[in-house]
């Protein structure tokens, strides 16, 4: 009682409110670490996604123009390409123009279909490319790639098709802005002729060739396409397969799962399956669909050739790794539906699954699919799985179906991530922030829809 | 309400319904109770078979798990028998007199090296003392350290100035053609002792099992595990079958499975190294960021704060690893303990990174543990004069801690389970080490990368990562379930 009395609380007073000024100031920098650490990965990749390159040409460019490319404009660029590589008019045409089409299939395509939506001249509209005569073709193709594609797109084509550009070194944005001098001095030594010593030029990884490219061996000519088409196909299936699916469990879990055992078994089980390491789904998949439903997968039922690993399985791996995911959000979104809406449709002589269907599902709707659209996201930046079920690292076709091989766009993060050639590491950046967008852009609206769900249930 | 009934019967049957109704409740619910509702029941039916779908997938992971596992344990890896033989082009070294001696249990000889020579015996060469047969395991200037007594010998006493011989190992090969119906295979002098007796060999695809073994010949059950006898050619290898035991497989530090190197520890190591790395990152960071939203930040504060660090959640776990990749470890280890010493891929940056990877699920979950404390204890304990640190540390934190906890296993087996950081950034290949800044392949990162390639269904590899896999399984199951019971156990439940 003394302590108090005498007031010798006052005695320590000072050094507790120091402490605690003291700690809540550190509690603050773990939250600052926090985003410091987010911060950081974002600037990490966009160092590497934008930097500087040394780029050397097997042919000088100079020796094919007399003025600097970047000042031609496109029918200038197309002459090049015409003089330089008359042969290879035809495949630059169908890779593209014609969405990464077979070159064999292109020739024999008219020009009207392989071409649709794009300019090209209208007299040739119903001529397929090996009916031209030897003269016309590379006129016609040259025609078509200056009346589409931008100076600029024209001038990675050349830099790749004609002058055979090589990446020798690649520098980070900061790299390349810092120590510029010491750069050149080194590139100098490595190059003591000075007529063909390469130039430190600046390039960005992320431009939109890398829209129409596929993997390849050179980074210049390597893009996401077939990749990011590969995602979009592996998630209509986790959209097919795994959310009708999950959304139907939470709705038995929630309005007509009764407490027994078996129900208390499926709860639990479900929590548990969330914690299963992903890759543990991969080998689930690659047993499950690659091997034992192979005839299935593969297309073989159906008349196609190849082996299980194929998007269909890689799609359904995914739907059953979101699954539990899917069912957890759909039965809290189902939950949060006041008990009065349902009393009210049930006090108006509807049955179970009407009341259900005409009132807790619409009021459940926006929360679901805030949990569907997170594990979309989940789905998209998955690759362990993937890697365990079978992605193919090399494929430079666009995907034709679901019993394609696959690659997908983490799949082909992690492979230039761990490619030692200069250049690739750089692409894996650009790959990222492409990533990052698309995921970025689904959690908004996974977030915007949250909001509003939370609003209109409370109204 | 109005309601139109399409026929006679249906309007008759309806109005009866409504009249008993007002003769006798209990009569009417029963005739309504009796109404088959066969929609209904179809899709009663059809949610309860995706509530039962889920169930089976864990069923299918523990059953394919389990089966391929099991398949690990009974496969053979075959490696080449192999005979130790003289290697006469390695010069002779001798213990040195009198100080040299040793007896059964030392490890240390001491040799006789004149100045200027250096001794020949790298580690793991095979040495040969009298009868003994040791393995060394360190060389250096003037002596070397052995492992006494392998290939059946006997560790015994020698004699100092006792000649040390350098041995080879050699393939045992068949000098003679065999036939169908042979049961003794003839072997060179002395390649009897590359076998034992109840092992398991094979020659070209055809199994046998060993039954007596003599310095210069076996003999043989010919055709067995379902192969069949036949004729091989002379001057063909023999291969033994080396079985993983789960013994070895649980003690043993080295993991090659086509080489019959079955010890997990090096992956489990590398597995408990990163997980080590990342709760040291991911401890105070998660719960100060937790303690931060809970008990300081305002609801404004929060409401944006919040969403921030769920952000780190959608990052997918590739980008992750090319973070620790290009700058944890370029950009920070290297430049700090330097290039040499830092490892391109190491324990270290990897972890440190999944520790920043499970900040936010341990920081969210913690926050809800500490929302659940009731506002009445920290009035109580304001009310007494405390502190807003000594109300947080002293009471909030204690009664939370049960949720602290659960959170903390659950995201310690989010670290056990992910792959895609340290397969780019931990190593790329098993290592049985401590060191944080060599790389180390732990079980996720080895399956990613062994599964990668194309990988034939029937081989070891194929099997082994199975193993693997159940053990990772079973490992993240059984912290999920500690987790839950914590969660469920040790709630202090305040109404």
């Amino acid at each position: 009682m003394g302590y108090i009395q005498e007031g010798l609380y006052k005695s320590t007073i000072a050094k507790r409110h120091l402490q605690g000024a003291v700690w809540k100031r550190l509690y603050m920098a773990s939250f600052g670490v926090a985003i410091l650490a987010l911060i950081l990965l974002v600037l990490t990749i966009m160092n590497s996604a934008l930097g500087f390159v040394v780029l050397e040409y097997r042919i000088q460019p100079e020796t094919i123009s007399e003025r600097p490319l970047a000042e031609l404009n496109a029918e200038e660029l197309v002459a090049v390409l015409q003089t330089e590589v008359p042969g290879q008019l035809i495949p630059l045409v169908a890779k593209y123009l014609a969405n990464n089409m077979d070159v064999q299939v292109f020739a024999d395509t008219p020009i009207e279909q392989s071409l649709a939506g794009k300019n090209y001249p209208a007299e040739y509209a119903t001529t397929t490319p090996r009916d031209l005569s030897r003269e016309e073709r590379p006129l016609v193709m040259g025609q078509i790639l200056a009346s589409n594609l931008t100076a600029l797109q024209l001038n990675t084509i050349i830099e790749v098709a004609v002058l055979e550009a090589d990446v020798v070194e690649t520098y980070t944005l900061f790299d390349g802005l810092l120590n510029r001098a010491a750069i050149e001095q080194q590139i100098a030594e490595d190059f003591p002729d000075e007529a063909t010593r390469p130039e430190l030029q600046f390039h960005s990884w992320l431009n939109t060739s890398i829209f129409n490219e596929s993997a390849g061996d050179n980074p210049l000519t390597s893009g996401i396409r077939t990749a990011l088409l590969g995602t979009l196909y592996v998630l209509a299936i986790v959209i097919i397969f795994g959310f009708p699916l999950g959304i139907m469990a939470a709705i038995y879990l929630e309005e007509y799962a009764t407490k027994n055992w078996l129900n208390t078994v499926i709860e639990n089980n479900i929590r548990n399956l969330a914690g299963v390491p992903s890759i543990v789904y991969g080998m689930l998949g690659l047993q499950l669909f690659v091997r034992a439903l192979e005839p299935i997968t593969s297309g073989a039922v159906f008349g196609f050739t190849g082996n299980g690993r194929t998007i269909l399985s890689a799609g359904l791996t995914m739907a059953l790794l979101v699954l539990p995911v899917v069912i957890i959000n759909a039965q809290e979104a189902i939950r949060a539906v006041p008990k009065s809406y349902r009393e009210a449709s049930y006090g108006l002589g509807a049955t179970k699954w009407q009341t259900i269907w005409n009132q807790v599902l619409p009021a459940a709707l926006p929360g679901i699919m805030t949990g569907t659209i997170l594990s979309m996201s989940r789905a998209i930046g998955e690759t362990a799985p993937l890697i365990v079920v079978g992605a193919a690292t090399y494929i430079a076709q666009d995907p034709d179906g679901f019993f394609s091989k696959f690659t997908a766009l983490p799949i082909q993060i992690f492979t230039w991530t761990t490619r030692p050639q200069p250049g690739f590491k750089e692409l894996a950046a650009a790959a990222i922030i492409v990533l990052l967008i698309l995921l970025v852009v689904l959690n908004l609206t996974a977030f915007i829809l949250r909001d509003r769900a939370r609003r209109s249930l409370q109204a | 309400m109005q309601r139109v009934f399409s026929t006679q019967a249906e309007a008759s049957n309806k109005a009866k319904i409504l009249q008993q109704a007002l003769v006798g409740k209990r009569a009417a619910q029963d005739t309504l109770h009796k109404r088959p509702r066969v929609g209904e029941e179809i899709i009663r039916g059809l949610l309860f078979a995706s509530g039962i779908f889920s169930v089976l997938v864990t069923v299918f992971i523990v059953v394919y798990l389990g089966v391929e596992a099991l398949g690990f344990f009974s496969a053979n890896a075959w490696l080449p028998s192999k005979t130790a033989v003289v290697n006469e082009s390695v010069p002779t070294f001798t213990l040195r007199e009198a100080e040299g001696a040793i007896n059964a249990s030392d490890t240390s000889l001491l040799l006789q090296v004149e100045a200027g020579q250096t001794l020949p015996y790298t580690p793991n060469t095979l040495i040969q003392i009298e009868t003994e047969i040791m393995r060394v395991t360190e060389r250096r200037t003037a002596s070397v350290v052995v492992q006494r007594g392998i290939n059946g010998t006997q560790a015994t006493n020698h004699a100092g100035g006792a000649s040390v011989l350098a041995l080879q190992e050699v393939q045992v090969k068949t000098p003679n053609a065999i036939t169908v119906s042979d049961t003794e295979i003839v072997l060179n002098p002395g390649n009897g002792q590359a076998f034992q007796v109840g092992q398991i060999i094979r020659v070209n695809s055809e199994e046998m099992r060993v039954l007596t073994v003599t310095p210069d010949s076996i003999t043989v059950e010919r055709g067995i595990e379902g192969t069949t006898a036949a004729a091989h050619e002379a001057d063909v290898t023999l291969e033994y079958a080396d079985t993983p035991t789960l013994l070895e497989f649980f003690t043993t530090t080295q993991w090659q499975p086509q080489i019959g190197a079955f010890g997990i520890l090096p992956l489990v190591n590398a597995t408990l190294m990163t997980t080590a790395f990342a709760l040291m990152v991911a401890l105070p960071v998660g719960l100060g960021v937790a303690i931060y939203l809970s008990e300081y930040a305002s609801a404004r504060a929060r409401s944006i704060l919040g969403p921030i660090i769920e952000l780190l959640v959608g990052v997918p776990t590739v980008v992750f690893g090319f973070f620790a990749l290009e700058f944890v470890t370029q950009g920070v280890l290297r430049p700090l303990f330097g290039a040499g010493v830092v490892n391109f891929q190491n324990t270290l940056s990897a972890g440190l990174v999944v520790g920043l990877m499970i900040v936010p699920t341990i920081a969210s979950m913690s926050v809800d543990a500490m929302n659940a404390v009731p506002r009445a204890l920290r009035e109580a304990s304001y009310g007494l004069g405390a502190t807003k640190l000594e109300t947080t540390v002293k009471v909030v934190l204690p009664a939370a801690l049960s949720g602290i906890i659960a959170a903390v296993i659950l995201g310690m087996s989010r670290a056990i389970g992910e792959t895609m950081i340290v397969a780019i950034a931990a190593g790329s290949g098993p290592a049985f080490t401590f060191n944080p800044f060599a790389g180390a392949e732990t079980m996720t990162g080895h399956i990613a990368r062994i599964s990668g390639g194309d990988l034939s269904y029937q081989s070891i590899d194929y099997e082994s990562i199975f193993a693997i896999g159940l053990v990772l399984f079973l490992i993240t199951l059984a912290l999920t379930q500690i987790s839950t019971y914590i969660t469920r156990r040790f709630r202090e439940i305040y109404d």
